[in-house]
């Protein structure tokens, strides 16, 4: 499962994140995260954290780059509760003009590849992603998130918990450091 | 081209704010209004006929199947037949009508369903606490909405984009 993926129709703009898209040692709880201005997660489970918005809403930006592409951009702010880590993750997405079906998602690649994906590839509309993962295995989730029935009260550890802590075994990539990279480069091209 | 900013959205929010752009199939003008024919997936486009009665065709090239879809608030929305001028609605008994002058008959919930239809489900109105959904059976003609089902095709709409 992708760290984040982005859909979107001339209708609609929707994001899902995994709880840990920053790396595996810190646990996003959603209640950290909104897309745009203000926007919470709609759809919240355990190993996915759903924005399902309309394009018109959420301050999301349209751009009309043909007759037939819009592209959608708007921004995920990711503000710890435990710690003053901050992040605005700008994520994108082109639609056809013409249909009313969601783009389908992209074989995953490497964020600073993605430039080359969302130009070359007429097929993939999927403009940004931040995933490395499409050839890992799925993420169990902590407890911390993985409770089923309690998980919306159960606090989320936060970034560098110290305690004893159930972590995963490393399989998600560490890309918190390539970040203003990355962003840069994807706000330079839009 | 355009740049929508948080400002232009927030103008047309409300129903009886004053029309414009209805008639240029732009979906890009007019901040928060959306042109579209709304194909149900039992193949019937919906359809609201200048005497204000709401039914299915399937003629695609037909004025009256045309609607506005405005958001009047998160997730909420009214829908006009462009060419009627007509709001669509539904009472609570959970007929669907249309009506001139829009009031909270008209407010659907939009919602975009896993296989990514949409369903439009009356915001005022529910039957025994469950949600009652626009939906055209497979003659065309408007299910109540006391019968309808989030998982009936009945109630699966696509908003398809006027070319």
């Amino acid at each position: 499962q992708s760290p984040m993926t982005v859909l979107c129709s001339i209708d609609w703009f929707m994001v899902t994140v995994h709880p840990f898209m920053l790396n595996n040692d810190v646990c996003v709880h959603f209640h950290e995260l909104h897309l745009g201005l203000g926007c919470p997660p709609n759809h919240v489970q355990p190993h996915a954290y759903q924005f399902t918005y309309r394009v018109t809403e959420c301050g999301i930006r349209a751009k009309a780059v043909s007759q037939d592409m819009v592209i959608y951009s708007t921004e995920i702010h990711y503000s710890s509760k435990g710690t003053p880590s901050k992040f605005v993750i700008p994520v994108s997405c082109a639609a056809p003009q013409k249909s009313p079906w969601l783009t389908k998602p992209c074989s995953m690649r490497v964020a600073s590849k993605s430039r080359a994906t969302a130009q070359k590839d007429e097929k993939c509309y999927e403009v940004f992603s931040l995933s490395q993962s499409s050839q890992r295995p799925n993420c169990d989730c902590p407890p911390c998130v993985f409770s089923e029935e309690e998980h919306t009260q159960v606090p989320c550890h936060q970034a560098g918990a110290q305690e004893a802590q159930p972590l995963q075994p490393s399989h998600f990539l560490d890309i918190s450091e390539d970040w203003s990279l990355h962003t840069d480069d994807m706000i330079g091209s839009m | 081209c355009n740049d929508m900013t948080p400002e232009q959205m927030a103008t047309n929010v409300n129903c009886s704010s004053p029309e414009r752009h209805t008639r240029s199939y732009d979906y890009m003008e007019g901040g928060d209004i959306r042109v579209r024919r709304l194909f149900c997936r039992t193949q019937w486009y919906l359809r609201i006929d200048k005497r204000g009665k709401v039914k299915g065709t399937q003629e695609m090239k037909n004025n009256y199947n045309i609607m506005e879809i405005r958001t009047v608030a998160v997730g909420i929305v009214a829908i006009k037949g462009v060419e009627s001028e007509f709001y669509l609605a539904m009472n609570k008994e959970g007929k669907l009508y249309a009506k001139k002058e829009c009031n909270e008959d008209c407010n659907f919930k939009e919602l975009i369903l896993e296989n990514h239809y949409n369903t439009y489900a009356s915001a005022k109105w529910t039957h025994n606490g469950g949600e009652m959904f626009v939906a055209l059976n497979q003659k065309g003609i408007p299910v109540r909405g006391k019968k309808t089902k989030k998982e009936q095709k009945t109630a699966h709409f696509l908003p398809m984009a006027i070319t």
